[in-house]
């Protein structure tokens, strides 16, 4: 059998859009790709929205035809549960050292789900944001990749149990299944790690965690997809009903030293986005948006436009810097200096939804190789950076177009690298 | 939003004392308006401070100059905690205050001297030099008088004290202090200083009430000042303001010392003169009479609550004391110490250091008295009359059942 040359081989770390992207371009163009992703599927964030930007489609479109676009090249090796543990060596030239943590579920999985209902074992859901659970033998999500089943070895009893062994007729469980360190050669890296939604516990005067309707606005993407922990229903956590009012609360540990310094770049236009959820599911219903300054970056003014003319959505200047709970009403308080208006406002709603931003994945751990960041986590790249690179929101937080866009330019720097070798 | 053509004529000297004065970080402000929303002091109608930091970044000196907010705020610092730009608008409003008892001055020049870390040492020398010459005046003094009254009557007395005063007498003989400055002398020196200074905090004042009252727009004021003034009293003296602070809370008790220091002090500085001119009664008092005791309270009082304030300038990190906080707090605590000092030598029967102690401490009271309108002392008469107007303004209404 006679094998093509290898042009050599780059390493994606992450597989979410960002990620995914720079993988399928780089392979695409005939260079070898190892995809990693840390968590049992491949999406990433963009897995956990109902719509997005720019044309409010499901993430399924964006995802899928990558999805196919992976499915459909031999170049692209991808692993889940899987995370670099080091680099050596120089550009053109590392190795790297990878960690594969055990699924227990191997690829005879037919996703038949005959385990899940005899797992006995219950876990909160944490691409729901834990606001559901899922047994400890569970599917990852509607668009898993791959699509297979997955075992929570912290909440799975183990071989004691084994009832999901016994119920897979494919044998698919495998429950005696050890982490792996594997070597790859690669001649360059390309991080695509992301971001986590900005803890909303560490803002104590919003009243996360203390008001029982203080939601997340990542939460109100769940709540409003179909696949979310209410069949798309929005309500109010505290007992499922529909909220007549609602604010979105702008900014929320964003632009702000004390949290995170900058500005998260999307969190606007999530809050428009879901203000038109709310208009679709509640016509009725009372939108007010607190805001510092309403940022549409280029052709996304349209939107703000449009969302701006909905007489039953209200802008107020005036950042929202505390909130409390209605003891009689159990409603949720919320105050601000209404600045064109020229007063302190306390707002009672229904529900508040706190616009968190976003926080690069590499805030609180480092990734291993040569890499500088800056004072939030956020990697820097610069004209002397070689060989190791970052693509989409681990260098700057951004919307799925620019991070699509970043990446597709990251797949070119790990080629520039191996042919200048 | 207004359509009103507004015409901004900056006063960038007024936004660079400001600067100077604490409120160095004053352009960060984006305006979000986290700190009137933490502020809990503030009234929920026009809040302060969001707009005062926009005013104070377009140098809108007059606007600030005008605003009774501006006292209103009692630096509990909230605001500069949550501020998410570290534009620390506690101290701007410092700054402002320092600013704007400067702008205020009467005469002028008494502002910048006193607003200058530069000009510290001329600052001081003058009341050093004021009592010097004093001193240096007593033979005058005593030549001028008559002397044809019975040397051991009270007026006799008064008068021979000048005779022997200064510091000729340091250090033999017993300690007795109108063996260095007599008490006619005393008199003379400071309810002159403190008349100035009176006077000059007065003109100062009665600027600061009528540019409030040009500036209100057209909603009326109610009642008059005095009645409003004695109504904002128990609000002083209970510290209320204070109280509702939630970031430095010690600084209340520290602000409580030094203030029921600073009116025990002047309690027994009335009752001890009143008893010497209307009943002849000389000093020093015996050690366990009520008059004294309260003077040794006083003292403990504004020692302990200096320290405090001290203390908390130095530890609190997200605030920065300006030149105008520091020579507050060592003029609080120099008067404590000396004042207990000077009793203290002269019970210990110190004589090399007893008449400098002395000297030192009239120095601070001099510097007290004619520095009154022109240092961070005079917030007391400026926030009073601050919290005056904006009761007439229905503004700062202590609490809701006062409002009912």
């Amino acid at each position: 059998m006679t094998e093509e040359k290898s042009l050599g081989s780059i390493l994606v770390v992450g597989g979410g859009i960002s990620g995914l992207t720079t993988a399928i371009e780089a392979a695409e163009t005939g260079y070898d790709v190892y995809l990693i992703e840390k968590t049992p599927s491949m999406g990433g964030r963009v897995a956990q929205l109902n719509q997005y930007f720019p044309k409010l489609c499901p993430p399924t479109c964006g995802l899928e035809i990558n999805y196919q676009r992976i499915r459909k090249n031999q170049k692209v090796k991808y692993l889940t549960l899987s995370e670099v543990e080091s680099i050596s060596g120089q550009p053109g030239d590392y190795e790297v050292t990878v960690k594969v943590n055990p699924r227990y579920v191997n690829e005879n999985c037919t996703n038949c789900n005959a385990c899940t209902e005899v797992c006995p074992v219950e876990r909160p859901n944490d691409f729901n944001f834990g606001m559901d659970t899922t047994k400890a033998v569970y599917l990852p999500h509607q668009m898993a990749f791959p699509m297979r089943y997955v075992i929570d070895g912290k909440a799975c009893k183990g071989a004691d149990c084994g009832k999901c062994v016994e119920a897979c007729k494919y044998n698919a469980i495998d429950l005696n299944m050890q982490p792996e360190t594997i070597t790859l050669k690669v001649g360059s890296v390309v991080y695509a790690t992301g971001w986590d939604p900005y803890n909303p516990a560490k803002m104590d005067n919003l009243g996360y965690g203390r008001v029982s309707n203080v939601i997340t606005n990542m939460m109100m993407e769940r709540y409003a997809a179909k696949n979310g922990p209410t069949g798309g229903q929005i309500v109010k956590p505290s007992n499922g009903e529909a909220p007549q009012s609602i604010a979105f609360i702008q900014c929320a540990g964003s632009r702000d030293e004390n949290h995170l310094s900058y500005c998260s770049y999307i969190c606007c236009m999530a809050s428009f986005k879901q203000a038109t959820y709310i208009r679709e599911q509640y016509p009725d219903a009372k939108i007010y948006v607190y805001y510092i300054d309403l940022r549409a970056p280029g052709r996304y003014e349209k939107f703000l436009n449009k969302v701006e003319s909905d007489e039953n959505i209200e802008f107020i200047k005036g950042k929202v810097a505390r909130i409390e709970e209605d003891p009689e009403t159990g409603q949720v308080i919320v105050e601000a200096e209404d600045i064109f208006g020229g007063g302190k406002i306390h707002q009672k709603v229904d529900l508040a939804v706190l616009a968190t931003g976003m926080q690069p994945t590499t805030a609180e751990s480092k990734l291993p190789g040569d890499l500088k960041y800056d004072e939030n986590g956020l990697i820097l790249e610069d004209e002397s950076t070689v060989g190791v690179y970052a693509a989409g929101c681990a260098k700057k937080p951004a919307d799925v177009t620019t991070s699509v866009k970043d990446a597709t330019g990251s797949a070119l720097k790990a080629i520039q690298t191996m042919v200048r070798r | 939003m207004s359509e009103q053509e507004f015409f901004v004529e900056p006063d960038l000297n007024f936004i660079k004392d400001v600067q100077r004065a604490g409120g160095g970080d004053l352009k960060k402000c984006f305006q979000c308006a986290t700190c009137s929303v933490v502020c809990n002091v503030t009234p929920d109608d026009s809040p302060f401070p969001r707009k005062e930091m926009i005013w104070a970044q377009w140098g809108q000196k007059e606007k600030l100059m005008s605003d009774p907010d501006v006292w209103l705020c009692h630096q509990c610092n909230d605001c500069t905690a949550n501020c998410p730009r570290g534009a620390k608008p506690g101290d701007v409003f410092a700054g402002i205050r320092s600013a704007s008892i400067k702008a205020f001055a009467f005469p002028k020049f008494m502002g910048t001297l006193l607003s200058s870390p530069g000009m510290a040492i001329f600052a001081w020398a003058i009341p050093i030099v004021i009592l010097l010459i004093m001193i240096s005046l007593f033979p005058t003094i005593y030549s001028i008088l008559p002397h044809n009254l019975d040397p051991h009557s009270f007026f006799g007395e008064l008068v021979n004290e000048f005779k022997v005063a200064g510091w000729g007498n340091m250090p033999a003989g017993p300690i007795k202090w109108t063996n260095f400055y007599p008490e006619l002398g005393i008199d003379m020196t400071f309810i002159t200083l403190l008349t100035l200074g009176i006077i000059s905090l007065a003109v100062g004042l009665y600027r600061f009430w009528n540019t409030m009252k040009e500036n209100h727009g057209e909603m009326g004021l109610m009642g008059a000042p005095v009645p409003n003034l004695l109504a904002a009293v128990p609000t002083i003296f209970a510290h209320k303001k204070f109280m509702e602070c939630d970031e430095s809370k010690n600084r209340y008790y520290g602000h409580l010392g030094v203030f029921y220091g600073f009116v025990g002090a002047f309690v027994t500085t009335a009752f001890v003169a009143s008893q010497f001119w209307l009943l002849g009664m000389k000093t020093p008092y015996g050690q366990i009479s009520h008059v004294k005791f309260l003077g040794n309270l006083s003292a403990a009082a504004i020692i302990i609550g200096g320290l405090v304030l001290l203390v908390q300038r130095a530890t609190y990190k997200k605030s920065v004391s300006s030149y105008f906080d520091w020579t507050l707090i060592v003029l609080v605590l120099g008067l404590g110490v000396t004042g207990l000092g000077t009793e203290l030598v002269r019970l210990a029967d110190l004589k090399s250091i007893a008449y400098p102690t002395y000297f030192i401490h009239l120095t601070f009271v001099a510097y007290l008295f004619l520095y009154l309108p022109f240092s961070k002392m005079a917030h007391l008469a400026y926030r009073s009359v601050a919290m005056t107007f904006a009761r007439q303004a229905q503004r700062d209404l202590v609490s809701a059942e006062e409002i009912a």
